[in-house]
Formats: structure tokens, C-alpha cells, sequence
């Protein structure tokens, strides 16, 4: 695939281990009998319960919202009763509450919700839907919608990206939508692009999903819609890097993408914005891939945002005995878990199921000073280095860890098994912690 | 429900393959061209220096790092690293080096190139280098005395910048720059030339082995490259102020260790700059250090002083070089 467009700076060809579920159709999860819904799934201001143990809630209706400018609601994928809210631990040692619910299996649906409407084509009605339909990015990073689709208006975006670049090895819940729902996911494009005003829309897809570049392209008739194949390169859809290969605009250090003109949203959250504007469907439910060599049966599911993963593994017939990693995302920068009893979330775009054989442990050794890491990492960064000062906390010297991606490349690529992506994010806490408390003391 | 239990850690859950021994073993492949010329040319002179280097190399390995009391002992001792520091320093050795030049070599190659640093990774020298340079000021006459290859008898020889360097351009000016390129003896006035250390005689060989390990992306063609092209400019400068003076810098190219060094020691990881910029300083110096020693300093040769002055300016390159970011 010579003359494809692709990122700027390193990347890795790690296995893609996508066949294991690349046919299966997107099969709908029955609703489970109990529901686990966290009030906080996105980035901004945390949000709080709006119900109480004890409570009816209907399906779709709100049962935790938040303050502030940047921040998301959550609705209930089930109509019943509120058996519990309490405190759990989530991957990556968060914590947060979750809203049990007791499905009563009646499906009584908040009024109004789920049926199609007609809109005036405000734009101002479309956030404020997009915004009340809890709709965050569902690539992974959780960002409200609403916020990115509202740039400041100093900086006007002409293009909007959706990223079907799905790099990220195993999963396959965005190429089943772009294959299953290709009529629907361009009509959300091109909704999108009327109600924000913008000119030009692409979906990028990455070479390895060529039968989606075609399907997609034989179905568009909106001219403003290109649909564009990227190299096969992790992380292709990494947003900075995606931009850079579908419009050769680079986003400068720690800004966002509406400095070059550019809103990227995902295929999953595309979809999620076209139920919620033409059928009044909040974001409760989410397309999410489960595989690997630990799970019985691999398969694409439909899965009610807060059905707990013990469930998600019963429906796919169980785990093998190997299974010793469970995997909230994908294997490059998924969090691995041990409580089977945490829900899905707005963000999860799979679940791994990974065994001892698919994940060779091996020793950390001393760095050999091979530069692989530097000549991999997409951002230009040096990762052995940020890796040794991060550890010995020399602050001074460790300003750049904030531009890590926390993509994975250089623990990857390591000849010498050394936790580097692991150490820089640690560090990358621990450093802005250390900002704020200079701030404090200035 | 289950019994699994779950690990719980950090990603990526997935790794490259590529490990210290795979890295070792192909560099060692990528040596196998010059070392099966230096046979072709030696024979079984070259095969036992060889031999017995990379066994004492490897038996002081193994003794180090019992002494330094190193986990996983075995799987250490044998990543390789040992065997590509003896070998390349047996490629870097006359053909007449006696058992116990191997022994010190290697001994040395270990000891201070290697193991008083922390072992691998912690080295600031090029170990093979630091033992070669031991031995020639330790035993100047053993490590000059060169023979000439594909010759039943021991019959020493001057190499082609030691004839340079003692009688001047005009002595090389009409040498066979192919058959040396090839690693092939010539003759002038008669007499033979182009002996040397039995893994730099063959610059075809080395480049063979220096493409394939930039084909499986272990080294970058940044350090090579800017290595030669320094020498070639550096000497073609002088040899264009004053050809009688200064010999062509073709013939620079294809003589002494220059290749050998450049492709094989100037890219070793743990002695060389993290960063691209880093590197091209590196090899910059590197070509302008060689260039100078072989045209004004005393010794013939300077690839082997070149690059252990550079290790030692490593740390402050990569001091005050940084990669470039990504939007930045």
C-alpha cells in the first residue's frame, strides 16, 4: 500500500489479531436483570446521583448529571428500580459510584424519548441535544461532545474528521458499524456537517479495512464527504496523528484540534449523535468487541452501557481456564481489571480476554541505550530518558512527559522489556501535581 | 462463575519479539560475511583467533558476571553481547595474534570494557575497542605486524595506510582501489600489500553484513553514512589542495577499518547518542578524528581512537541534543 497517507513521526506494526472477530455481525446483549451505571464516564466536572435507592427510573431518563461548562449526564438504560448506589474502584485505581438498577424488564420509556423528530437545523438545539443525550467521545478519551463540536469562535473549524481508524489490535467495533451501518453513518456525517456549518467532512479508515473505504465510497452521494484510506500504522488513530494524515495540518504541542480548523469525532459517538437528534435516544448502549484467546466465544456486541462484564462473559459462553488478563480496551493502551462485577462504560470499545500465551512476560533488563523508543514514539519524545528522570523525579527536567499520548509504542517496541509507557504516565501525574503545588506556593 | 485470577498491570499488553539476543545474534550473522572472508584469506590463522577470542571472551563473561552476582546468570551470559564483542574484536586483530593476545583481549574487553561499568547497557566505552586499543599499546609489535592473505607462507606485509603514512601519496597513488574494496591483496613495485586486522580487509564484505542489519532496521544508515562521507570529504579536501601530498579519498575509503568501524562499532547502541542529531554529530566526529589521525598523526590508523573519544563525548551530545516533537 505505497502512497498512503500516514503520520509524521514513528509508530509500530504490532500483530493486528483482528480475525478472531472481523465477520461477526453486531449482535444485540439482552438487557441484563441488573444494571451498573457509573455517574462519571467523561472528562470535566464530575457529575453527581440525581436519584435515590429506591426510585423508579424509566428507560432513558437521567440518573447522574454534573456542573459546569464540561461535564456529561447519564442516563438509565432500563426502567425499574434503584437497589443501591456505592462506591467502587475502577481500572486504573479510580473511584466512583455506581447506580445499580433492577431491570423490571417493562421497558416504560421516559416520554418523549426514542421517536423520531423533525429539527429546525439550530445550531445551538443540536448541542443542547447532543449535550442532554450524555453523548462523550467514545473512542476512549471521554471528552463531552458538545464542548468539542463547540469551538471557540475565534477559531472557526472547516473540517470535520470521523476516525474509523480503529488502530488499536483485536478491536473491530468501529469497522462492524462502518460495514453493518454505512448508509446511517454517513447520513450522520453529513447532518453534522450542515448542523456545525462545516465544508468538508472525512472519515479515515485505515488500509487493513479496505471493504469499509469501498463500501463507504460506493454509498456516499455527499460531495463533501471523502472517504479517505490511512496506512496500517499504530497509533493512526491517535486524533493529532490522524489529523496530520488526512489534512497535513499539524496541532501544535498541547493544543487542541480546533487551532487547525478540525473536530474529530469517532465513528461510535457519529452514531450516537444521529440516534440522539433524529430519535431522541440518549447514549446508553455501545458497540463493543470481545476477544482474545481467554473468552469462549469472540463476538461484536450491542452492550447497555452499566451490564457488567461477568455478564458480557457469561453471553459469550464463558472464559477458558488460561484467561489471566481481562481488559478494558484495547491490548496497547486498554486497563487491565480484576472485578468482573464493573459495568461497561460510554467508553469501552472492548473487552480482552488475554492469555498467558498472547501476553509473553519477560524480564526488565538494563536500557542497551538502542534508541528504538525515540525512533517509534509518534510525538518525537524520548522515552528513556523521560523514563529515568519520571522515576528520580527530577521535575526540572521533566516538562516534555506532558505531551505523551500514552500510546504504548516504546514499552512495544523495547528489546529489553522496560515499562517506559508505564513509568512516563506515572510520572506525568506526578508531575502535574508538582506544577500545581509551585503554582499554589508562587 | 470462574476461577481465573486476573493480573493487573500497566500497558501495553503486547511486545515486539525483538529481544538484546535477537539484536546480538543478527549482528553476529551480519559479521558472518567478513569473518568467512577473513577464513578465505587466512585460513586457519584466522579461524582459531577467532575461536579463541570469542571463548575467552565469553569464559570472562560468564566469571564476571558471577562475581557481579547477576540474576538469570545463564540466559545473560549468553544474549549474545559476549559473542559479538569477541568476534568483533578478533576481526580487529592480526592474523598472527598468538592464544594469549586472545586471552588479554577478550580479558580486558570484559573487565574494563564492560563488567567495572555495571555490564551492558552501562559501558561508556565500545568494549571490543577498548581492549584493541589495550593491546596495541600494550604490544605494538604484535599488533602491527601484518601479513598478506590467500599466502601459504607468514609474510608480513605493510598495510596500504601504513605504506601511506611512512612513504607518502605518491607510494599508493597507482594501488587497485577495487581489489581492495573486494578484499583482495595488490602489489606495488612488486611487493605485497594489503595486509591488516583479518575483519577490515574486505569492504564488500562488511557492507554486505552492514545492509542486512539495516534492512532488519537494527542500525541506521545515519552513523555509516555520515562516518564515510566525513573521511571521503575531510580527505578529498587535502587531496585536492595537494594530490602528491594527499592521497585520493577513494583510497581512504577502502583501507584500514574505516567500514568495519563505522558499520559495526560507531553503531553501537549503549557507546553512541540516543538522537538522530546526536548521531550525526557522533559520526561527524567520528570521520573528522579518523581523517585527521590518517593524514597528520602519528599512528597509520585512527578509526579505533576516533570512536572511543566520541564514547567518551556521548553523554554530553545527548546532553545537549533533543529530538524534535511532533507539533512543536
Amino acid at each position: 500500500m505505497a502512497g498512503l497517507k500516514g503520520f509524521k513521526k514513528g509508530g509500530i506494526h504490532p500483530p493486528d489479531k483482528k480475525d478472531m472477530t472481523k465477520d461477526k455481525a453486531i449482535e444485540r446483549m439482552p438487557l441484563p436483570d441488573t444494571v451498573r451505571i457509573p455517574v462519571n464516564q467523561h472528562i470535566g466536572a464530575p457529575c453527581k446521583p440525581v436519584v435515590e435507592t429506591e426510585d423508579t427510573v424509566l428507560r432513558n431518563q437521567v440518573v447522574a448529571k454534573g456542573e459546569g461548562g464540561l461535564t456529561s449526564v447519564v442516563h438509565s438504560p432500563v426502567s425499574g428500580e434503584v437497589i443501591s448506589i456505592d462506591t467502587v474502584t475502577f481500572p486504573g485505581k479510580v473511584k466512583g459510584s455506581v447506580i445499580t438498577v433492577k431491570n423490571d424488564k417493562q421497558m416504560n420509556l421516559l416520554e418523549g424519548s426514542e421517536k423520531e423528530r423533525e429539527l429546525t437545523g439550530d445550531f445551538n438545539e443540536f448541542l443542547k441535544i447532543i449535550e442532554e443525550a450524555g453523548i462523550i467521545g467514545m473512542g476512549g478519551a471521554g471528552f463531552p461532545a458538545y464542548c468539542k463540536l463547540n469551538p471557540p469562535e475565534e477559531k472557526p473549524c472547516d473540517t470535520f474528521i470521523v476516525n474509523g481508524a480503529e488502530c488499536e489490535p483485536y478491536l473491530n467495533a468501529d469497522y462492524r458499524i462502518m460495514i453493518e451501518q454505512s448508509d446511517k453513518l454517513l447520513a450522520s456525517v453529513s447532518y453534522i456537517l450542515d448542523a456545525a456549518g462545516m465544508k468538508r467532512g472525512i472519515i479515515g479508515i485505515e488500509a487493513n479495512k479496505m471493504d469499509a473505504v469501498e463500501k463507504l465510497r460506493s454509498l456516499n452521494t455527499d460531495s463533501r464527504i471523502e472517504i479517505a484510506a490511512v496506512k496500517t500504522k499504530y497509533p493512526q488513530g491517535a486524533e493529532k496523528q490522524l489529523i496530520y494524515a488526512l489534512t497535513r495540518r499539524t496541532v501544535p504541542i498541547r493544543k487542541l484540534p480546533f487551532e487547525v480548523g478540525v473536530i474529530v469525532h469517532n465513528v461510535g459517538t457519529c452514531m450516537a449523535i444521529y440516534d440522539a437528534v433524529k430519535f431522541n435516544k440518549p447514549l446508553t448502549e455501545r458497540v463493543v468487541t470481545v476477544s482474545g484467546m481467554g473468552i469462549v466465544e469472540p463476538k461484536n456486541l450491542l452492550v447497555s452501557i452499566g451490564t457488567t462484564v461477568s455478564d458480557v462473559i457469561d453471553f459469550c459462553r464463558g472464559l477458558t481456564e488460561d484467561a489471566v488478563y481481562a481488559i478494558n480496551g484495547g491490548p496497547m493502551m486498554g486497563k487491565a481489571f480484576d472485578n468482573l462485577e464493573l459495568p461497561v462504560t460510554k467508553t469501552t470499545s472492548g473487552l480482552l480476554f488475554l492469555t498467558e500465551m498472547e501476553v509473553q512476560e519477560e524480564d526488565e533488563d538494563d536500557c542497551i541505550r538502542c534508541s528504538k523508543c525515540l525512533d517509534v514514539c509518534p510525538m518525537g519524545l524520548n522515552p528513556t530518558y523521560l523514563m529515568d528522570v519520571s522515576k528520580k523525579r527530577r521535575y526540572e527536567d521533566m516538562d516534555d512527559v506532558l505531551d505523551c499520548i500514552e500510546c504504548g509504542s516504546c514499552t512495544y517496541i523495547c528489546p529489553v522489556n522496560r515499562d517506559l509507557a508505564a513509568s512516563i504516565i506515572k510520572g506525568k501525574g506526578k508531575y502535574t501535581k508538582y506544577l500545581k503545588r509551585s503554582k499554589k506556593n508562587d | 462463575m470462574t476461577e481465573n485470577k486476573f493480573i493487573v498491570r500497566a500497558a501495553p499488553f503486547l511486545r515486539t519479539k525483538e529481544s538484546t539476543k535477537s539484536i546480538m545474534w543478527a549482528v553476529i550473522i551480519a559479521l558472518l560475511p567478513t569473518a568467512l572472508w577473513s577464513i578465505y584469506l587466512y585460513k586457519f590463522r584466522a579461524v582459531s583467533v577467532i575461536l579463541l577470542t570469542i571463548i575467552f571472551t565469553e569464559i570472562f563473561e560468564i566469571i564476571f558476571l558471577k562475581i557481579r552476582g547477576k540474576k538469570n546468570l545463564w540466559d545473560t551470559a549468553f544474549d549474545g553481547s559476549a559473542i559479538v564483542t569477541g568476534l568483533l574484536l578478533a576481526l580487529n586483530l592480526p592474523s598472527t595474534s598468538p592464544w594469549w593476545l586472545c586471552a588479554a583481549g577478550g580479558f580486558i574487553a570484559m573487565l574494563l570494557g564492560k563488567h567495572v561499568y555495571g555490564g551492558l547497557g552501562n559501558n561508556p566505552f565500545n568494549p571490543a575497542l577498548v581492549a584493541r586499543v589495550f593491546l596495541l599499546l600494550s604490544f605494538p609489535t604484535i599488533m602491527t605486524t601484518w601479513t598478506v592473505g590467500l599466502s601459504a607462507d607468514v609474510v608480513s606485509a605493510a598495510t596500504p595506510l601504513g605504506m601511506f603514512s611512512t612513504e607518502g601519496a605518491a607510494a599508493v597513488s597507482n594501488m587497485n582501489l577495487w581489489r581492495l574494496f573486494i578484499g583482495l591483496p595488490v602489489t606495488v613495485n612488486g611487493l605485497p600489500v594489503g595486509g591488516g586486522s583479518i575483519g577490515e580487509i574486505s569492504e564488500l564484505a562488511i557492507l554486505a553484513g552492514g545492509l542486512l542489519l539495516m534492512a532488519r532496521k537494527i542500525i541506521s544508515p545515519v552513523i555509516p553514512i555520515i562516518y564515510i562521507a566525513t573521511v571521503f570529504i575531510f580527505t578529498g579536501i587535502f587531496h585536492l589542495i595537494n594530490p602528491e601530498m594527499y592521497a585520493s579519498p577513494f583510497f581512504f575509503m577502502v583501507t584500514g577499518g574505516l567500514f568495519l568501524g563505522a558499520f559495526f562499532m560507531a553503531t553501537d547502541y549503549v557507546t553512541t547518542p540516543l538522537t538522530v542529531t546526536g548521531k550525526m554529530i557522533f559520526a561527524g566526529g567520528c570521520g573528522l578524528i579518523t581523517a585527521l589521525i590518517r593524514l597528520f598523526g602519528a599512528y597509520p590508523e585512527g578509526v579505533s581512537f576516533a570512536i572511543l573519544i566520541m564514547n567518551a563525548l556521548t553523554p554530553t551530545i545527548d546532553k545537549y541534543t533533543n529530538t524534535r516533537k511532533f507539533g512543536g
